[in-house]
């Protein structure tokens, strides 16, 4: 598992402010695990500390026991923690697309007839199939960043670290990935940390931690923080307007169940 | 007074065999005023069209006016001054050492004083303290930091046309709550363009909507007739609509309603609740 044990963070010249405080968490395999928080609140200081890039001013981060502090095991955590940037344009080397998606399981020495399977298993995955030939810094936004998640899911890795990986995708886009990140993690035991704003992902997670000001303010279930407004306040968390339409229809008197946040399951529940 | 473009197309790497139609022949105005939101699949041409209307992109084909005067003959640039793009990646738009300059650097250049007092009531306006955030340099900031101060720095210069893309991207609730105050303050003078996969966010802003699906105009027109029109645009792909409103197209389809859908979640509720038979 990913365990964060009482971790802090202050980023250099940052006059002392901390970035994260006393952070403990961890991530299981197989569990889907959102980080909820408002701008600023150092969701991707914890992305980048679980898988190494940063290490803790104090406290301690180990990936399967490995302290992500130890020089000597950089890679193993490498390895282990695929990530996927908040920004794609940070994590674009290849020059076209096919390339960099193999970029990070051929530094992990996968042989070249399972490198190919990869890369094409992973295109398809995130709709990219046609364009594996296209240069990915003269992509769309949106395109550029169904090339991030392709590159990550590639390493195949035990733990994948997404910071909000739906940013720029269009609505159908973010379906899609929504139900692979859901299955990365219930059907393949992948340990997913999945970074979002969207009351709709979160809702979709085992778990989710609301950080505010660097510091954990709730860790429960996605129904307790969804149906806690003071909480997602906090969490700078809107209700999408399914759910403000569940809302105002439960308040009428039907049956809709917490947590709702697709048009099939709302009309679905309302004529069974 | 409008910016119009007209019949506009646009090829990127035109000559390789890379060559990629990006906009096949698009018109599209907006008046001081008024806000057009502009819808599409990702890879459409959203990007490209704000990039035409912006000046930052010329045309393949067909043309650009700004209230009147295209760029081509004359010594002035219509662009200057009179259209601000906020950039869908907030990164690559800025360029001074301290969020403070990069926001003043807009106004001051176009004459307004030094651009402090400007920059100051952009950076409060997007909710980044002048005093936590001035100083700091742009390049460090969180993923919504730094969309809120790439818009201050567009909101700075007042143009009379703003464009922006996906400017609620990354952003938590308090920045879209911003974002929505900015436009609607904005609208007292100056003529908005918002690209956007959040519907559901900018609908109610808008005078007029335009679809793209692959660099074509898959829907040009008000917001009524967009959701009259939204069973089609989704069964072609060119737009996915909120879930609140799939609710409703899919509960006419299924004869539970027939009432065209409504963007208010309330009112769609009591639409919905009154159709019969909810359990
Ligand atoms: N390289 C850096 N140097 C100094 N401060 C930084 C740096 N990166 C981030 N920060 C600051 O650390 C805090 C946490 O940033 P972080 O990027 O983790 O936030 P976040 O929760 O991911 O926010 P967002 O939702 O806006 O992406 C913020 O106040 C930010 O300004
Ligand atoms: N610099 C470029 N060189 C070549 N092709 C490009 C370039 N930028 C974009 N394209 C291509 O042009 C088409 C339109 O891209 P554009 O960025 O306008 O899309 P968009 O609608 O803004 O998408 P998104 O929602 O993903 O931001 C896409 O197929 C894209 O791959
Ligand atoms: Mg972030
Ligand atoms: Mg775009």
């Amino acid at each position: 598992m990913i365990r964060f044990e009482s971790v802090g963070f202050a980023y250099p010249g940052s006059g002392g402010r901390s970035a994260l405080t006393r952070v403990t968490l961890t991530v299981e395999p197989g569990e889907l695990v959102a980080v909820a928080g408002a701008n600023g609140s150092g969701k991707s200081t914890l992305a980048r500390l679980a898988d190494g890039l940063l290490r803790p001013t104090s406290g301690s981060v180990t990936v399967d026991g490995v302290d992500t502090a130890d020089d000597e095991r950089v890679w193993d955590v490498r390895s282990l923690v695929g990530m996927v940037f908040q920004d794609p344009d940070d994590q674009i080397v290849g020059t076209i697309v096919e390339e960099d998606v193999a970029f990070g399981p051929g530094n992990l020495g996968v042989a070249p007839a399972e490198l190919r399977e990869r890369v094409d298993a992973s295109l398809a995955a995130v709709g990219l199939s046609a364009l594996s030939r296209r240069e990915p810094h003269l992509l769309s936004e949106g395109q550029k960043q169904r090339v991030a998640i392709a590159g990550a899911l590639a390493m195949r890795p035990a733990y994948l670290v997404l910071d909000e990986p739906t940013s720029m995708l269009d609505p159908g886009g973010r379906r899609s990935v929504l139900d692979l990140i859901d299955g990365l993690a219930h059907r393949e035991g992948h340990g997913v940390l999945h970074v979002s704003h969207d009351a709709t992902g979160i809702a979709r997670a085992d778990r989710v931690i609301v950080l505010e000001s660097g510091c954990v303010a709730y860790d429960g279930t996605p129904a307790g923080l969804l149906s806690d407004q003071a909480m997602l306040a906090r969490a700078g968390i809107a209700l999408p307007e399914i759910g403000v339409l569940a809302d105002a229809l439960r308040a009428l008197g039907a049956r809709v169940p917490e947590g709702t946040m697709d048009a099939e399951s709302l009309v679905g529940a309302l004529w069974p | 007074m409008a910016l119009t473009l007209t019949d506009v197309a646009f090829d990127y790497a035109v000559g390789t065999s890379l060559a990629q139609p990006a906009l096949r022949g698009v018109t599209f105005s907006v008046a001081p005023g008024e806000c057009v939101v502009v819808l599409g699949p990702s890879g459409s041409g959203k990007t490209t069209l704000l990039r035409i209307a912006g000046g930052l992109l010329i045309p393949s084909r067909g043309d650009v006016t700004v209230d009147g005067m295209s760029r081509g003959a004359r010594r002035v640039d219509p662009f200057r001054g009179a259209v601000g793009l906020a950039f869908q990646r907030p990164e690559a738009q800025f360029f001074a050492a301290t969020v403070g300059e990069d926001v003043a650097f807009g106004p001051r250049n176009l004459g307004n004083g030094d651009g402090a007092a400007a920059a100051e009531s952009a950076l409060e306006l997007v909710g980044l303290s002048p005093g936590d955030f001035a100083e700091r340099s742009p390049f460090t900031l969180s993923g919504g930091e730094a969309r809120r101060a790439a818009l201050a720095g567009i909101l700075a210069m007042s143009p009379r046309y703003l464009l922006l893309d996906e400017p609620t991207s990354g952003l938590d609730a308090a920045g879209h709550r911003a974002v929505s105050e900015a436009i609607a303050r904005a609208r007292a003078t100056a003529g908005v363009v918002v690209v956007t996969h959040d519907a559901a966010e900018f609908l109610d802003h808008a005078d007029r909507v335009l679809v793209l699906q692959e660099g074509a105009a898959a829907f040009s027109g008000s917001v009524r007739d967009l959701l009259a029109d939204a069973d089609r645009l989704e069964a072609g792909g060119a737009w996915v609509p909120p879930e609140h409103v799939r609710a409703q197209l899919l509960a006419r389809r299924l004869g539970r309603t027939t009432s065209p859908p409504v963007l208010d979640p309330g009112e769609a509720a009591r639409i919905l609740f009154a159709s019969g038979g909810v359990t």
